[in-house]
């Protein structure tokens, strides 16, 4: 602010003088609050962003460890139900097996046999067990 | 009081009288010496008057001590009367008083000339002092001379000063002039320093004017240039008075801390908007991450459930093969023939319970490999699995035949099985007892 121009009526009474005196020295210190004020605002803005990004990075952080836990733990459940869905593949060959060795027993010796039904259920698409995935690519998607 | 003199008194007597005396005739003298003399020199005519006087009783007292002391001493001694108030002026007079070689001089001088014009004039002078007067007159034309000389010197040195004096008067002067100007005019100036004023003056106003556009213009991107440019040109207006160089040094740091901030404020601003773009960075990261988790976690929950279900079919079927077991047990059970073909069947049961557990444990390991090296440990954990799984299932078999050493690794396949067990049947039905089971075994 040029408050420093010489103002064209000072040379008027000293009454006048003073109160252009007294104006510039008001904007002259309202100008001062108004950039301390300016000034720390601006700082409080760079605090804010430092913690956020603080915040942020810990949060993420975090983020990623738990995402590798479910990931691994979601791998071993997942070969888990390989395996049984292999037992149950294994289980449903047995008991067809020895439904037709009853079924010929049966003919044979004219006895009613209960011949456990294979339960369709294996016969489920889902049953067929997919390709174990490994968790390698489930971070790829 | 007198016996002080300010340089400038002295120079001034010592300047304005020296002129004006020679031409005088004695009788004037002290008149027009005060006449002539400015009047603001009212108190050195006070000091000639008095000298005057001095004289003259130096004059009639140092015809005695003249003889003792030797002639040079003796001169300065007659002569070197200090121009004292009248009460102390005739004690002082015969002690030699040590001066200041210029004061001395000037007092010399001065008397010298009074004393030979006294000497010429006043009649009444006694006769015995004749001879003295012409010792004196001749020692006096002596001291004259060399003063003359000294006096040339010392006046050409004080000249230079004054000049020099009046000089920087004049160029501040000037300096106003030519801030109000913005131009170099210098003036009345010694040549030598208005050269050089002049020269940096002319130089930094221009880029100075020139620099404020520019800033104005591209804020940012010049920085960098302009920086360069402002350290090596950092002459600034520099003032011509002797001051010159704190002056230049002034501006310099002037300059220098205008670019220091300006790359300061610039930095700062950078170091803003970096945080501003980390922020949004990790924000972004942050929002896939969260995405990534749920995904995986769905991922997890549904194949928890898988597990479940698996789990339930697995015992359901263990439940529903021990039950078509037992009854093919119980249909061998009615006709004891048939023992030996339960043991059979048992047997033929648990190696066939060995080999899909095989074959699925085989199946398992190839797939594993596929998966690359970071999961090897849960392919390890996967086998233990399956080790325990494999025991659970050889056991319910087992329960019936313990000679059947889980480890036994039979190769055939179930299809093989199966064709076994048939023969059997056709063989019990022709009624062919032997017990074939051992020999299917040792045959294959």
């Amino acid at each position: 602010m040029d408050s420093t121009k010489p103002s064209s009526r000072s040379d008027g009474d000293p009454r006048y003088a003073g109160v252009v005196d007294e104006r510039k020295r008001k904007r002259m210190i309202s100008n001062r609050d108004s950039a301390r004020r300016s000034r720390m605002k601006k700082q409080q803005h760079v605090d804010g962003l430092t913690t956020q990004i603080t915040q942020l990075q810990s949060e993420n952080n975090l983020l990623a460890d738990q995402v590798n836990v479910v990931a691994n733990m979601y791998v071993g459940l997942e070969s888990e139900n390989n395996v049984l869905r292999a037992q149950l593949a294994e289980l449903t060959d047995r008991l067809r097996s020895l439904n037709s060795v009853l079924q010929i027993v049966e003919e044979v010796s004219g006895l009613a046999m209960d011949i456990p039904e294979i339960p369709d259920a294996l016969l489920e698409p889902w049953q067929l067990p997919c390709p174990m995935q490994t968790s390698a690519s489930m971070f790829q998607c | 009081m007198d016996r002080v003199f300010s340089v400038d008194d002295m120079a001034d007597q010592f300047w304005s009288p020296a002129p004006v005396r020679l031409p005088m005739t004695a009788e004037e003298e002290t008149t027009s010496s005060s006449s002539k003399v400015h009047p603001t020199m009212m108190n050195r005519s006070e000091s000639e008057w008095a000298f005057q006087r001095f004289l003259q009783e130096a004059r009639n007292n140092t015809t005695h001590s003249e003889s003792e002391s030797s002639p040079s001493a003796s001169a300065v001694a007659s002569s070197s009367a200090i121009p004292e108030n009248d009460v102390v002026e005739i004690k002082d007079q015969p002690q030699p008083q040590p001066q200041p070689q210029p004061r001395a001089q000037h007092r010399q001088s001065t008397n010298q000339q009074t004393a030979s014009f006294n000497s010429v004039a006043p009649p009444n002078v006694p006769v015995d002092s004749e001879e003295y007067q012409a010792f004196l007159k001749s020692r006096l034309n002596l001291a004259c001379a060399a003063v003359a000389l000294t006096r040339a010197s010392f006046v050409k040195s004080q000249e230079s000063p004054i000049v020099a004096d009046n000089g920087s008067q004049a160029s501040s002067t000037g300096q106003l002039g030519m801030q109000a100007l913005g131009e170099g005019s210098g003036y009345g100036l010694p040549k030598g320093q208005d050269k050089d004023v002049i020269g940096p003056l002319g130089i930094p106003s221009l880029p100075a004017m020139e620099k404020k556009s520019v800033v104005q213009v591209k804020s940012t991107t010049s920085g960098s240039s302009r920086e360069q440019s402002d350290d090596d040109e950092a002459e600034g207006e520099t003032e011509t008075n002797n001051t010159d160089p704190t002056d230049a040094k002034r501006v310099r740091r002037m300059l220098s801390n205008r670019e220091s901030a300006r790359r300061s404020r610039r930095r700062k601003q950078a170091h803003l908007t970096e945080l501003e773009t980390q922020v949004s960075q990790l924000r972004v990261e942050n929002s896939s991450l969260l995405k990534r988790l749920s995904d995986i976690s769905q991922k997890y929950n549904e194949s928890a459930v898988d597990n479940r279900v698996l789990k339930a079919d697995v015992e359901t079927l263990r439940a529903k093969v021990k039950m078509a077991e037992e009854t093919v047990k119980r249909v061998t059970g009615l006709n004891p023939l048939f023992q030996a073909m339960s043991d059979m069947s048992t047997m033929s049961m648990p190696s066939f319970a060995d080999s899909p557990s095989d074959t699925s444990a085989d199946a398992a390991v190839p797939v594993q490999d596929v998966p690359n090296q970071q999961h090897f440990y849960q392919s390890a954990a996967n086998n233990n699995h399956m080790s325990r799984i494999e025991n659970d299932f050889v056991d319910i078999p087992s329960a019936e035949n313990e000679q059947q050493s889980p480890g036994n690794k039979m190769g055939r396949t179930a299809s093989m099985q199966r064709v076994a067990s048939l023969e059997h049947l056709q063989k019990r039905i022709r009624g062919d007892a032997s017990p074939c089971g051992t020999q299917c075994n040792g045959k294959q």
